[in-house]
């Protein structure tokens, strides 16, 4: 993250120019690129502005997704509290490519710092003509407002974040449509996460090639990547793609304070990988979902040795529990069942049915409406998997 | 039906949005029957209702708590957090602490959210001057670049 873009000034005169740029070479410079989306779902940045753009629609709408309700990540925190002016630039860019005049940042409430430093943004830029009507005295107008999540983790979810700001219940929708040609409010709408927008600033005033020079064509540019506080240097580090895990772990990251047994990568959803695994990985989307993991968001959760895995399983299945929209039954009840199944093994109880266990994460994953419910058994089979030995007592395998 | 409701929530618009008009009512201090809301905008109260019981936070249960301490994954495993539950049932009372799901802290942990505002690392111990409502000097985290210029 250089520093092109940190200050009003620099700001205009990125605008300015950007002003006068073909709607189409700005299109063709995030394919080019290679972006792929940061929040974890990974659809191509630059195919998604494209396709809005050609949506038919007499009202369009920018989202930015800054629902980061992942533990282990902070990345968009910090691009939202220290580069700020990255993130807006990008949804004025696709404002201005797919033909939208009003845009809004979704942020979750459990980070009010964020919403104070992009109202101070959003309210400077506001001043100097920088945002609303006319910008720059041309004939683009842009407006941009805020909308605070209410402690609701499956916003994250773009048609359940829709469906937040439309006042409907925050339930996940089937797609197709997708929210480029029906989203907010049925008109055609780009959600981007905050960090794919700050990246998508960057390619445009740098170029792609650079971008895309880095990394292979399905896992381009640099990702930013949490450490925890399980790392002597902890934080958050932009690092080019194909970056080997142990050169993350070990030479930026210092190392481990204490022994670790195990990290969870993006998020709750994310794969639970054994430290013995992490010498054959690499910072690659496609690496980790081959072998069964899932990269996302690029969030470390360190998992200490003396830290149960049952216990860690409970805390998965009690989260997405929690926070599942309740829509469909095999989210809604499985990952209670799950629940009810490890709190009987924390309370001494019952033993884990095995059999009843795995027939349960299959069906979530094969009959869930999203990734909430439907990726837990991700990491809960990672943990079955790798870590079958340390819960064999707790475990019954034939019921 | 969520087309119908879709289209009438975009007649009130992204600005003053429908979500942010029930949040807003549900946690001022004279909140409005949500049924008038609806009426003003021909919508079912139990759109509305449906919509502002989904939310952790509109929820009377949460809103009675004074501070919530994170229960991420992240500060979970680093074991900080249980301590931290039993200091601020002290300062403000058993019934009165309650969790929030990840506060972005993951790299201190002990993270803790009280009267809009997060605390983590070492805040904890400047609980008393925090309750007394005066501003502490916090943290800040850092940023390595790992490679010489990309962007």
């Amino acid at each position: 993250m250089d520093d092109k873009l940190s200050s009003p000034n620099q700001f205009k005169e990125q605008l300015n120019k950007f002003l006068k740029t073909d709607k189409q070479e700005i299109i063709k410079s995030l394919l080019d690129s290679n972006l792929t989306g940061r929040g974890g779902a990974g659809f191509p940045t630059g195919m998604k502005w494209d396709f809005c753009s050609k949506a038919k629609g007499d009202k369009k709408y920018v989202i930015c997704n800054a629902d980061e309700g992942d533990s282990g990540a902070f990345s968009d925190r910090y691009l939202l509290e220290d580069q700020p002016l990255k993130v807006i630039f990008g949804m004025i860019l696709c404002g201005m490519v797919i033909g939208s005049d009003e845009g809004v940042l979704y942020i979750r409430g459990e980070y009010p710092k964020s919403i104070e430093a992009i109202n101070g943004s959003i309210n400077e830029l506001k001043k100097l003509n920088l945002l609303g009507d006319n910008i720059l005295g041309t004939d683009f107008s842009f407006d941009l407002g805020i909308c605070i999540g209410q402690g609701a983790y499956i916003c994250g979810e773009e048609t359940a974040l829709i469906a937040s700001i439309e006042g409907r219940r925050a339930e996940v929708d089937v797609r197709p449509p997708f929210p480029v040609t029906e989203g907010l409010y049925k008109k055609p709408t780009v959600v981007n996460n905050v960090e794919t927008l700050a990246a998508a600033t960057g390619i445009l005033i740098n170029g792609p090639e650079k971008f895309a020079a880095i990394g292979n064509k399905k896992s381009a540019g640099t990702k930013l990547v949490c450490l925890d506080s399980f790392f002597n240097n902890p934080g958050v580090y932009e690092i080019d793609m194909g970056t080997p895990m142990k050169k993350i772990f070990n030479e930026i990251g210092g190392g481990y304070k204490e022994p670790v047994k195990a990290f969870q990568v993006g998020g709750p959803l994310g794969g639970v990988v054994p430290l013995s695994e992490i010498d054959n990985l690499n910072l690659d989307f496609q690496e980790f979902t081959a072998k069964g993991f899932m990269l996302g968001h690029a969030s470390i959760v360190s998992i200490p040795k003396d830290f149960p895995m049952s216990e860690y399983i409970h805390h998965l299945f009690e989260f997405s529990a929690e926070e599942s929209c309740g829509k469909c039954f095999p989210g809604r009840l499985g990952s209670y069942r799950g629940k009810e199944m490890f709190d009987q093994v924390k309370n001494k109880t019952a033993k884990i049915p095995l059999k009843l266990l795995n027939e349960l994460l299959v069906t979530m994953q094969k009959g869930c409406l999203c990734a909430l419910c439907g990726a837990i058994p991700t990491p809960i089979m990672n943990i079955l998997k790798y870590f079958g030995d340390e819960m064999k007592n707790d475990m019954v395998k034939d019921n | 039906m969520s087309k119908n409701i879709s289209n009438l929530s975009g007649r009130i618009g992204l600005k003053d949005n429908l979500f942010k008009q029930i949040s807003e009512n549900t946690l001022s201090d004279t909140p409005k029957d949500i049924n008038e809301i609806a009426k003003e905008h021909n919508l079912g109260v139990s759109t509305l209702h449906g919509a502002e019981s989904f939310y952790e936070f509109l929820r009377p249960s949460h809103r009675e708590k004074k501070a919530f301490v994170c229960n991420g994954s992240a500060c979970m495993c680093a074991g900080t957090q249980d301590k931290l539950k039993d200091t601020l049932k002290e300062k403000l009372g058993d019934d009165k602490v309650g969790e929030m799901f990840c506060l972005g802290h993951c790299y201190e942990n002990n993270a803790f959210h009280y009267d809009g505002e997060n605390y983590a690392g070492k805040d904890i111990e400047k609980i008393d001057q925090i309750l007394n409502g005066e501003d502490i000097i916090q943290d800040k985290f850092f940023l390595k670049v790992l490679q010489l210029l990309v962007f």
